[in-house]
């Protein structure tokens, strides 16, 4: 699998486009740069122009714009409550750039931001850290009471708290893993069942007819990547939201 | 909205509309108070619950590989931290899974008592 067309992985690499170099980090300008802010503009350019023209019935753009906002606010509200609100610039940011990430990587030859860890796992961890900040500065040290649920008895509260220490931490890693992993996972699945049809081809008419089965998984998986590419960016949302309803309402 | 600024004139007389006024405050009602997000992602709800189950409990676990791993490499207590951690990870993990498809009580929702729409995946 040393060709280049049909290795699965080489999709994924990092390559530079611009080196740059500050004191001694590497701060190059990479692939990867490019398509999150291929991203942003994309997502910059649709809620621009969706909201350029206020109309009352409104246009194809606007009504994307729209919707997509009327979704995330009515996520927020049912998992946050109405205080929960005041996150919504962070919470619909997420939810937009993961959803344009995740299918921008369904474009041949595009790169996928989301599949790799390290993106997934900075926007896990600014949510996690939201939630940690926000919780502390609104609710003091009642905030720790999330890690002593009530009706304990004395003699296993350490080890509830331990227990629920690590369920906390927890979340930041399932989060990030969870949207790396189906991103990476899909596009791999996608490759070599691509892959499978390139080389039956090349083995005359009998490996002709043969390739017809990847080819018609080939179209099916394209489908479901889809519908995952869209799940993932609303299930990191709707889980943003209740991390954020902890931080809300820790107890009274 | 709702059947309060209904027109008793035209509305009382017509059953019909009487039944379409119901229906229309209803449907007004639903995304809010039944805690859901309205009827077309009620089956990605379940589709996204799925997912989060397998990760929520490997992560757990993971965590706790990770702590323990840590806690022998500074204080030299191997294997002991890793048995320990471990095996509290695994409980942090079904505890995450149990939490997730509602059959353990959120700590949160037991403190605070009704917080709208707090178990609303645990529903579908």
């Amino acid at each position: 699998m040393a060709d280049v067309r049909t290795d699965p992985i080489h999709q994924f690499g990092i390559h530079k486009l611009v080196d740059i170099n500050i004191d001694g980090y590497d701060v190059s300008f990479t692939n990867s740069s490019l398509f999150m802010i291929l991203t942003l503009a994309a997502i910059a350019l649709v809620l621009l122009w969706g909201s350029s023209s206020r109309a009352v019935v409104p246009g194809r753009a606007q009504s994307v714009a729209e919707l997509s906002y009327e979704f995330v606010a009515n996520t927020l509200r049912n998992a946050a409550g109405e205080s929960g609100m005041r996150f919504m610039p962070l919470v619909f940011s997420l939810f937009m750039f993961v959803l344009t990430a995740n299918i921008f990587g369904m474009v041949p030859y595009f790169f996928t931001v989301t599949s790799h860890i390290i993106v997934t796992a900075a926007l896990a961890l600014l949510v996690i850290f939201t939630v940690t900040i926000y919780g502390f500065y609104k609710n003091g040290t009642h905030f720790l009471k999330l890690f002593v649920p009530s009706g304990v008895p004395m003699a296993i509260v350490p080890l509830v708290t331990l227990i629920e220490i690590i369920s906390f931490l927890s979340r930041p890693l399932s989060l990030a893993v969870r949207l790396f992993a189906n991103m990476l996972a899909g596009h791999i699945t996608l490759k070599v069942f691509a892959g499978f049809v390139v080389t039956l081809t090349s083995l005359g008419a009998f490996g002709f007819l043969g390739a017809l089965l990847p080819l018609i998984m080939v179209v099916a998986l394209t489908a479901l990547e889809f519908l995952v590419a869209f799940l993932q960016a609303y299930v990191f949302t709707i889980l943003t939201c209740m991390y954020l309803n902890d931080a809300l309402h820790p107890g009274h | 909205m709702g059947q309060d600024d209904e027109r008793p004139d035209d509305v009382g007389s017509d059953p019909r509309l009487r039944a379409l006024g119901e229906k229309l405050a209803e449907a007004r009602r639903t995304p809010s108070e039944q805690g859901g997000n309205g009827s077309q992602s009620s089956g990605l709800a379940g589709i996204g619950q799925a997912m989060k189950v397998g990760s929520e409990f490997v992560a757990g676990v993971i965590v706790g590989f990770v702590i323990g791993y840590t806690i022998d490499r500074l204080f030299g207590t191997t294997p002991w931290g890793m048995i320990v951690f471990l095996l509290l990870g695994f409980a942090a993990g079904t505890l995450n899974v149990m939490r997730t498809t509602g059959k353990a009580k959120d700590p949160f929702s037991a403190l605070s008592g009704n917080v709208p729409g707090r178990n609303k995946d645990g529903e579908d």
